[in-house]
């Protein structure tokens, strides 16, 4: 079997979920193919999503493994993403994976679940939030801090106000640039701010984040301040990646492929790597 | 370990028996002192360069192809590729070259499997060849002069005939494809094999000190020699096409007009600025000091945690290629030096 010919695949609808945002609904072409269905991930896990004669990327799942289709949140940014904004439904993409090593649900299996999302980090982290609520007995509070520019770039809106509701979970937006006409309940500032203020059961959190890399090291600080252990706090990390299987070296951070041993890694092990973390 | 012994003048025959079966690679003469793989159909055995000390491409150009399909597609999808190769046989391969082979042998069958490189190397015989080092050769720093398995036959020249080691099932099937022209080996032949195995130790001693090597790095990951290093490369990526244990490469897809094409892959290098570039031109080694450094990393203290071995087999390929004059040696012996 060749791990980096792509299953034929096809996007079925897309919708516009913020200014250069959306999201697209994916099917494999094969119904028996094994490969990113929709069903088979971990949570955290991503896809290498191509566009036919443009290229292939990397995209992260956006919701839990229960659905008969895969679901990817994808900005416009470069050459494979803005073909992928011009594309017609049902047209052909080719798809690779599911990869990564995705959030350690075991690991948070009784404890307080903290996820903290800045931006398009949302994605990943959704699919985390989505199977803590299929499995609310197994875990303890859930909290979501999500962070953004301006609450117009919100994505996932029915969601957010449907997890903003439910007593499931508790969730605090931090919005930087407020507008009179903003429609959820938000702090002003960062996500920092946001967490200073949190009371967390320091032994029996877990954190998982997902965001501009410039949100890491302040958020790290903060969490090692409230005293969570780095074994229990983990990031998702973004490097360019081409192969997706540990071999064309692109996503190598010091000994680990970002690709196969992350996108998720400890705070402590991030460090160790030598990412600019305090843990 | 079975032993035969073929006259130097039969050496031609032998490979023009191999040629029936296997598309022949050997080392040839490409000018300046300079060497390289070669088919032997295209230049006969006259060519072959008994000699030579390193090629100018080490043998991963059978495996990793510099550029190839990995499949094709269309309006219809995405299709697979036959990787439609004829066995070949590799001659002359060094005892540094079996080693780089063997590294990215097992590079490539994990996690996954490259099935292209994969089933292009199970489609591959390698006859190793003794060899006596150069000014470049720092086999004996690396330890990887020592000849440990990965051949299927390995020949020692000894003057008027060659003393031969079979490894495998399918070397010894060679030789018995031209069973009358290979001779037992008798005490005489074991007596000069012996004596040219204590001439060559006598000439490789290691030209560095890397005891502690990887420790001592990863203790001064601000030493000097990195922004040195960093000022003088040119960031060519000569080194790392050259280097038999090197394997990144790049995807991309080359596009017809009717919107069908290929998606390939090409060798790539961890010293181009846009190696490691993502989205918002944001770069993790942007100095080209971080990516010198980061390469020798690689080999040096990564390689060693993973595999409990450097992946630099001191073949001194890439001394050679580099317009900067960078040569490994003298940078391990300045990196050790800060520990002195
Ligand atoms: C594990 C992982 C998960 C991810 N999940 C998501 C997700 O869920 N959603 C999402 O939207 N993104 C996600 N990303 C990021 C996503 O992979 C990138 O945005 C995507 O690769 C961009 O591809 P592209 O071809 O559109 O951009 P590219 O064409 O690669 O360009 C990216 C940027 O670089 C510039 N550029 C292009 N070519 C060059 C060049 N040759 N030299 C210099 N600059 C150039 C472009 O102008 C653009 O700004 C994820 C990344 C990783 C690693
Ligand atoms: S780093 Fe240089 S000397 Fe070492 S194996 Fe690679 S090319 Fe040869
Ligand atoms: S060959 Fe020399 S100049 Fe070129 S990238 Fe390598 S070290 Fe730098
Ligand atoms: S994407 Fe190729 S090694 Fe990770």
């Amino acid at each position: 079997m060749n791990v980096l010919l792509p299953l034929s695949a096809h996007m079925v609808h897309h919708r516009k979920l913020a200014q250069d945002v959306a999201l697209f609904q994916l099917q494999l072409d094969d119904p028996f193919a094994i490969g990113p269905s929709g069903e088979n991930h971990r949570p955290g896990q991503f896809v290498m999503l191509s566009v036919p004669g443009v290229g292939e990327a990397p995209f992260s799942i956006c919701h839990a493994a229960h659905i008969d289709y895969l679901e990817l949140c994808i900005r416009r940014t470069g050459s494979v993403t803005r073909r992928l904004f011009e594309l017609g439904e049902n047209t052909l993409v080719g798809l690779r994976g599911p990869f990564g090593n995705g959030f350690p649900m075991e690991k948070m299996v009784g404890k307080d679940v903290l996820l903290i999302a800045g931006g398009l980090g949302l994605a990943p982290l959704r699919s985390v939030l989505q199977y803590v609520l299929q499995h609310r007995e197994s875990y303890g509070r859930l909290i979501l801090v999500y962070g953004m520019g301006r609450q117009a770039e919100a994505l996932f809106r029915e969601d957010l106000e449907y997890w903003i509701d439910s007593t499931k979970l508790d969730v605090c937006l931090a919005v930087e640039h407020p507008a009179p006409k903003d429609l959820f309940p938000a702090d002003t500032g960062h996500v920092g701010m946001v967490l200073e203020r949190l009371e967390l059961t320091a032994d029996n959190t877990v954190a998982a984040i997902c965001g501009p890399p410039v949100m890491y090291g302040p958020v790290a600080k903060i969490l090692r301040s409230k005293r969570l252990y780095p074994e229990n706090v983990f990031f998702s990390f973004e490097r360019r990646m081409e192969c997706g299987i540990g071999h064309c070296g692109h996503c190598a951070i010091s000994c680990r492929s970002t690709c196969q041993d992350g996108p998720v890694f400890s705070a402590w092990e991030a460090r160790s790597l030598g990412e600019p973390l305090e843990v | 370990m079975e032993t035969f012994t073929l006259y130097r003048e039969h050496l031609g025959q032998f490979l023009d028996v191999c040629q029936e079966q296997f598309r022949v690679q050997i080392p040839v003469s490409a000018g300046d002192g300079r060497y390289r793989f070669s088919p032997l159909a295209g230049h006969g055995v006259e060519a072959l360069a008994l000699e030579y000390h390193r090629t100018l491409l080490p043998p991963k150009k059978y495996f990793l192809l510099p550029e190839e399909t990995i499949c094709t597609f269309d309006q219809k999808g995405y299709h697979p590729v036959e990787v439609a190769e004829e066995p070949f046989l590799l001659f002359g391969l060094h005892p540094c070259d079996l080693h780089g082979l063997r590294i990215i042998d097992q590079f490539f069958s994990t996690p996954y499997a490259d099935s292209a490189y994969q089933s292009r190397r199970k489609n591959a015989l390698i006859v190793g060849l003794g060899c006596l080092p150069d000014d470049k050769c720092f086999c004996a720093t690396m330890n990887t002069q020592q000849i440990m398995g990965g051949y299927d036959l390995f020949f020692w020249d000894l003057g008027e005939r060659f003393y031969i080691q079979v490894g495998s099932e399918a070397g010894h099937g060679l030789i018995h494809k031209a069973r009358e022209m290979f001779h037992d080996v008798v005490d005489e032949d074991r007596q000069d094999y012996l004596e040219t195995l204590y001439q060559r130790r006598h000439l490789l001693t290691p030209k560095v000190d890397v005891a502690d090597l990887s420790q001592i790095m990863e203790a001064n990951p601000d030493c000097a020699v990195w922004d040195e290093l960093g000022a003088a490369c040119f960031a060519c990526g000569a080194c790392t096409m050259v280097c038999p244990t090197c394997t990144c490469y790049d995807i991309f897809d080359r596009v017809e007009l009717d919107g069908s094409g290929r998606r390939c892959r090409q060798w790539d290098s961890c010293l181009f600025r846009d190696f490691d570039r993502i989205a918002g031109e944001v770069h993790f080694r942007s100095d080209r000091s971080d990516r010198v450094k980061n390469r020798f990393f690689h080999k040096e203290v990564v390689h060693v945690k993973q595999h409990q071995r450097s992946a630099c087999v001191g073949c001194g390929r890439c001394q050679e290629a580099c317009p900067a004059g960078i040569d490994v040696v003298s940078v391990l012996s300045r990196v050790h030096a800060s520990c002195a």
